[in-house]
């Protein structure tokens, strides 16, 4: 495996991995989880998932830079919303998560598709 | 720490991949162990009846225990030949657990009496939807509150207390991972970026990481600074200012090479970098100035461009304060003065502090001239190395903040708001050159000593004051209590600061001066430096009266701490003057508990009949409700 695959299945490993934390998120805000619980994993997605489907277009190669870059988008996209809802007194901010969730999971997925496309070595047996 | 990765071993298949991992999981089980010893450390803690010298003499020996090893583990990663960059980082997450979480695993409770005004304003606009820029400063930068009560409705959370002990350590870990990026897109060694985490860990003992605007936007700022340094930064350092340095270190300079492969789309970056830093205007006063100080300081040495990024964010920055320039001005003052010297000052509490305070500001003095110091010999070796120019926004980055003390004092925080932005930097600084030293031992050497004088510096200096800065969940429910049934309209006015104030999504419905503080009597020469007691309540009527014709007086126990620790009155003043409050036909208690008790002053025409004083026994149950 090369480096360029290597790089290409970790990606695809780590939005995976996003997904499944946003799906955690869901579940644990419908099955009213935990207090601790809750905050966590909302806290972690919160943190990433949205900047993660920003960089799903915007190449970064060191990792601890693309982390960084993803909480910092992640929590500017967030309070821009949040800006636009106390400025607006449009306040639905369950609605605004639901929107910026299912667009970073869209983003997200998408990017998985192709990346799993673009290198099926990675994947092969 | 080396600057080169070390050479990587030939190996390879299942049993390479397994006998790595499994090193790296025997490396992190010194640090498992030592979460464990942290956490059996602070079982026996009591926070109740600190001294003067805060929390370090109330831990016991397991918890200086568990931080060696957490230290001794951030060192060994960083030095070893097979160090991996995830068990640094590791460990330097459990160096910052330890540090930044001890007082929130202790007491459960936000500290800071001041973080609870910043939960008022999330609960307010939890419960109303919309800032409202009338009520006050932070409806006019709304951007932290708004985030976070977003976070609160979705976590189910009507009150951001639930959270905000630890936002402390949340914020700290976060800005330690963006210096990380930073550093590392700059060096390209991730030691020199996870040393220069560990050391701002260890250096950020300005404690302004807690639950607040500040906290939010610093880590904002430093994701934009990353960004910056990741994708627009050129080679374009000006000639005159390589040959220059030349020419001062006598050794012809490396020059950087910020080419990358990882180049974002032309329009990307800016736009990234404007949406951030919009953000941090509207959420923050002072962060988007010193923002613009070390962007513009970029763009002129080090070769950031485009050119016009720098000028939108100046646009954003002053079109922000000019549409609430009006309330600048009538409220604070855009400026406080052109004195340096008078600037740097903090404000002066007392003209005679206790040796436990004494303590506490030598070792914050020695750890800034030490940090200092650090620096400017960092600076010089990197100069000597070759490497200055490389480093160059670093030092731009480092000085930039300084600039703020040619303007305000910012409520005399200015010199802890330098050492704030300033301290990634110097940490970077201080971590590259040591990272330049040429032999394994002296590089292992001197990181050990740095972060051995750090250590004890950051303990004392950051958790030396918890004894002030610790707030009880009685008090806590004492002004939950007031913000809920007290009268609308009326004011609070504090014995001494140290009462968590401005806690209730109501606040803006009572009265009091616009700034950061509820009115206290300490501030009032009346009340300083002599036996209180009934000769001074007509003072304390008028001090109420001067914000509304209602209001109470609360007393608490940080509050008599802080009047005493730093001798504004005479040990046991305080507990008089709450005596002959209570004795006082004008007043009436209102709600009292353990720790806090509040006394409503009476309308002229409620007074009953002139009688007898008498004494109030106060109930010595959590939080139970006198009237």
């Amino acid at each position: 495996m090369n480096a360029r695959a290597v790089r290409s299945s970790a990606r695809v490993a780590g939005n995976l991995g996003l997904l499944a934390l946003a799906a955690a998120a869901l579940l644990v805000s419908v099955l009213n989880a935990p207090h601790a619980v809750r905050l966590l994993v909302l806290l972690a997605a919160a943190c990433l998932v949205p900047g993660a489907a920003l960089l799903c277009f915007l190449p970064t190669a060191d990792p601890l830079v693309r982390v960084a870059m993803c909480v910092g988008l992640s929590l500017a996209v967030e309070a821009l919303g949040a800006l636009a809802m106390v400025w607006t007194g449009f306040w639905h901010p369950v609605a605004w998560a639901a929107v910026l969730g299912m667009a970073a999971c869209i983003s997200l997925a998408v990017d998985v598709r192709r990346g799993v496309r673009s290198s099926p070595r990675t994947f092969g047996p | 720490m080396s600057t080169m990765p070390p050479a990587a071993v030939p190996m390879s298949g299942t049993f390479a991949l397994v006998r790595k991992r499994g090193r790296w999981a025997a490396a992190c089980l010194p640090g498992i162990g030592a979460a464990a010893l942290w956490r059996v450390s602070l079982l026996h803690v009591s926070t109740r009846a600190l001294g003067e010298y805060g929390l370090p003499p109330a831990l016991p020996v397991t918890w200086y225990l568990a931080l060696a090893v957490a230290l001794l583990g951030a060192l060994a990663a960083l030095c070893a030949d097979r160090g991996h960059p995830a068990v640094a980082i590791a460990y330097v997450c459990l160096t910052a657990l330890i540090l930044f979480g001890t007082v929130a695993a202790l007491s459960g409770q936000p500290h800071y009496a001041w973080t609870y005004k910043h939960i008022g304003v999330v609960r307010y606009l939890q419960a109303h939807g919309t800032a409202n820029p009338s009520v006050d400063i932070y409806n006019r930068w709304p951007g932290f509150f708004a985030l976070a009560a977003v976070f609160s409705a979705l976590a189910g959370s009507g009150n951001p207390a639930a959270y905000a002990a630890w936002a402390d350590l949340f914020f700290l870990v976060l800005a330690a991972v963006m210096a990380t990026a930073a550093v590392i897109t700059v060096t390209r060694a991730w030691r020199v970026g996870v040393g220069a985490a560990l050391l701002l860990v260890l250096s950020n003992w300005v404690g302004q990481t807690y639950f607040s605007p500040q906290a939010f936007a610093y880590v904002l700022g430093l994701a934009l600074i990353t960004l910056i340094l990741a994708q627009l930064r050129t080679a374009a350092t000006p000639r005159w200012l390589v040959r220059l340095i030349e020419r001062v270190g006598r050794t012809a300079q490396l020059t950087p090479d910020p080419t990358s492969a990882s180049r974002w789309p032309r329009a990307a970056a800016p736009a990234a970098a404007i949406a951030l830093d919009a953000v941090i205007v509207a959420s923050h006063q002072l962060t988007p100035y010193m923002l613009l100080g070390g962007v513009a300081l970029l763009a002129l040495f080090c070769g950031v461009r485009p050119w016009w990024l720098l000028a939108a964010m100046a646009a954003m920055t002053l079109g922000y304060l000019a549409a609430n320039l009006h309330f600048i001005t009538h409220n604070y003052g855009l400026f406080t003065s052109i004195d340096p010297f008078n600037n740097v000052q903090g404000p002066r509490i007392t003209q005679h502090p206790g040796p436990g305070k004494v303590f506490n500001t030598d070792a914050e003095l020695v750890f800034i001239a030490l940090v200092a110091l650090l620096t400017l010999t960092a600076t010089v070796r990197l100069m000597r190395r070759g490497l200055l120019v490389q480093a160059l926004p670093f030092l731009a980055l480092a000085v930039s903040p300084v600039a703020i003390v040619f303007g305000q004092n910012y409520g005399g925080e200015a010199s802890l708001r330098i050492v704030l932005f300033s301290s990634p930097w110097c940490a970077a600084l201080i971590a590259w050159s040591i990272a330049t030293l040429r032999s394994r031992a002296a590089r292992r050497f001197t990181l050990a000593l740095v972060v051995a004088v750090f250590a004890p510096l950051f303990v004392i200096s950051y958790l030396g004051q918890e004894e002030l800065n610790i707030v009880s969940a009685a008090e806590v429910q004492a002004s939950e209590w007031f913000y809920t049934h007290a009268r609308r309209g009326s004011v609070l006015v504090l014995a001494a600061p140290g009462f968590p104030y401005r806690y209730g999504a109501a606040y803006p419905q009572f009265r009091g001066p616009e700034g950061d503080a509820n009115p206290n009597l300490m501030t009032e020469p009346a009340f300083q430096g002599r036996s209180l007691g009934a000769p001074q309540l007509p003072a304390v009527a008028a001090r109420i009266r001067l914000y509304s014709a209602h209001g109470y007086i609360a007393f608490s126990r940080d509050e008599t701490e802080y009047a005493e620790v730093f001798r504004i009155t005479p040990p046991g003043a305080i507990e008089d003057l709450r005596r002959a409050v209570a004795a006082s036909a004008e007043f009436r208690l209102s709600f009292a508990n353990r720790d806090a008790q509040i006394y409503e002053l009476l309308a002229p025409a409620a007074l009953p009949a002139p009688r007898r004083p008498r004494a109030v026994a106060l109930p010595t149950g959590r939080g139970e409700e006198a009237r």
